[in-house]
């Protein structure tokens, strides 16, 4: 006589791959949909840590670029630090620098082979660092904190199908959204746009401060192509300012996010 | 106690290949969007007439131990859940199995003809599942059919190699097995 159990032991197989599979699909679903949850990511603890080691090795054969790379920032910080030091710049930079409204976190793993990649830094919700504050490096805008563990985050760069920033073209008053659409690391779509924008290859592409996360004219690329059709928006190619497959160190901006902002964005 | 020394030397080995993968390979990008898989081969060369549930769970442990390094979590340990699950019928589409055999595939036991195509086959299925549920919400197709050659191309290469060095080690007339 045929039972249930009959049923099992037969094809306890097939019911085993199943159950491993519909496991699967629910850690992909999670992982898109839950933004809490950082337990099976590089941003958890354990995986965090293992990323961290691996990351100090290979950091130590890149020292040299690195030194170069700091060299060339402090030089032109100091130069622009001369052409603000007599003017009412200063008292700004130096509320600036006087609070710990800027963190550098150091990069353990990133991906740029994917559609949906993701940078790892060394520093998390202990150190002040929440959802949706702004990433950037030296050389312009990188992204924006996606997740975070007491240690670790998990930030979502421009270099993710999913992320979507709020740009201007400098000097000129037009807006619109930049997007990657995988493939290529080095450019971005710049969409939405006016149909009779006067944008020119050559212009500066910046953030427009309508996001919740970036605040104004922080560098994201230039133009470097414009196709533009009778009517329509132009596509426009932008040349991305940071390279991210060089990426060793970001700075995170500590200012908080309304969490008001947060909930009316996400609804 | 020979059983026990074999299962932990496959232990190491797994660890070895999915430490090569995460810290090593997942970091290649050809074209941005093609990346090799070495670690794959633990299953492949799994006897197919051994034990499936072993089998299933530790294809499904793997992949979710790359998942985790690669921020990919459920993608790549489905891929390896399904070619664990469609392994024994790959193997049988090049020779004939009789229940007690015991088999290690490999080209000593398929040849040099059979083993290649076999790995191909392998290979593709599981790139080719990572692609689809990598990109399921924003396909763009060019970009996947390109990653899922080069990639396929790049992961049969390497375990051929891995295949002819360590697999193959003939010392004299004296074949040695490390896998």
């Amino acid at each position: 006589m045929r039972t249930p159990l009959d049923f099992f032991v037969k094809f306890r197989h097939l019911l085993l791959f199943i159950v491993l599979e519909a496991v699967c699909m629910s850690l992909i679903y999670r992982h898109n949909s839950n933004r809490d949850n950082v337990v099976f990511t590089t941003a958890g603890n354990v995986a965090g840590v293992f990323c961290d080691i691996s990351s100090s090795v290979s950091e130590y054969f890149g020292l040299r670029v690195e030194n170069r790379r700091l060299a060339d920032e402090n030089a032109f910080l100091r130069s622009q630090l001369y052409l603000v030091r007599d003017s009412v710049e200063v008292a700004r930079l130096e509320a600036l620098t006087s609070s710990d409204s800027i963190l550098v976190g150091r990069v353990i793993s990133n991906t740029i082979n994917r559609n949906q990649n993701y940078i790892t830094v060394d520093i998390g919700s202990v150190e002040g660092v929440a959802q949706g504050m702004p990433v950037y490096a030296s050389e312009g805008v990188v992204g924006v904190v996606y997740r975070v563990s007491r240690h670790f985050s998990l930030v979502m760069p421009l270099l993710n199908t999913s992320s979507s920033i709020s740009c201007r073209i400098r000097g000129a008053d037009c807006f619109g959204f930049l997007r990657w659409n995988g493939g290529d690391i080095y450019h971005a779509s710049l969409t939405d746009l006016p149909s009779r924008s006067g944008v020119f290859i050559g212009d500066t592409v910046e953030t427009s401060g309508f996001s919740k996360s970036f605040q104004s004219g922080l560098m994201v690329g230039i133009v470097s192509d414009i196709e533009e059709s009778e009517g329509v928006s132009p596509e426009v190619t932008v040349n991305l300012a940071v390279d991210f497959s060089r990426i060793g160190y970001v700075y995170i901006e500590t200012t908080a996010v309304p969490q008001e902002l947060l909930e009316l964005t996400s609804m | 106690m020979i059983m026990l020394v074999q299962v932990l030397k496959k232990v190491m080995l797994s660890i070895l290949l999915l430490a090569i993968q995460i810290f090593l390979l997942n970091r290649i990008s050809v074209l941005w969007c093609a990346t090799p898989y070495v670690y794959i081969i633990m299953i492949m060369i799994c006897d197919p007439n051994g034990s499936v549930s072993g089998r299933l769970v530790s294809a499904f442990c793997m992949g979710l131990v790359v998942d985790i390094f690669s921020d990919t979590p459920g993608v790549q340990a489905a891929a390896l859940t399904l070619l664990a699950f469609l392994q024994p019928s790959l193997i049988r589409l090049f020779m004939t199995l009789d229940k007690r055999d015991h088999i290690v595939p490999g080209a000593g036991s398929m040849g040099w003809v059979s083993y290649p195509v076999y790995i191909l086959i392998c290979t593709l299925i599981f790139v080719l599942t990572v692609a689809l549920l990598s990109s399921v919400s924003s396909p763009d197709w060019i970009t996947l059919t390109v990653g899922v050659v080069l990639s396929t191309l790049m992961s049969v290469a390497l375990i051929l190699c891995i295949e002819l060095v360590f697999r193959r080690n003939i010392r004299g007339n004296k074949r040695r097995r490390f896998l």
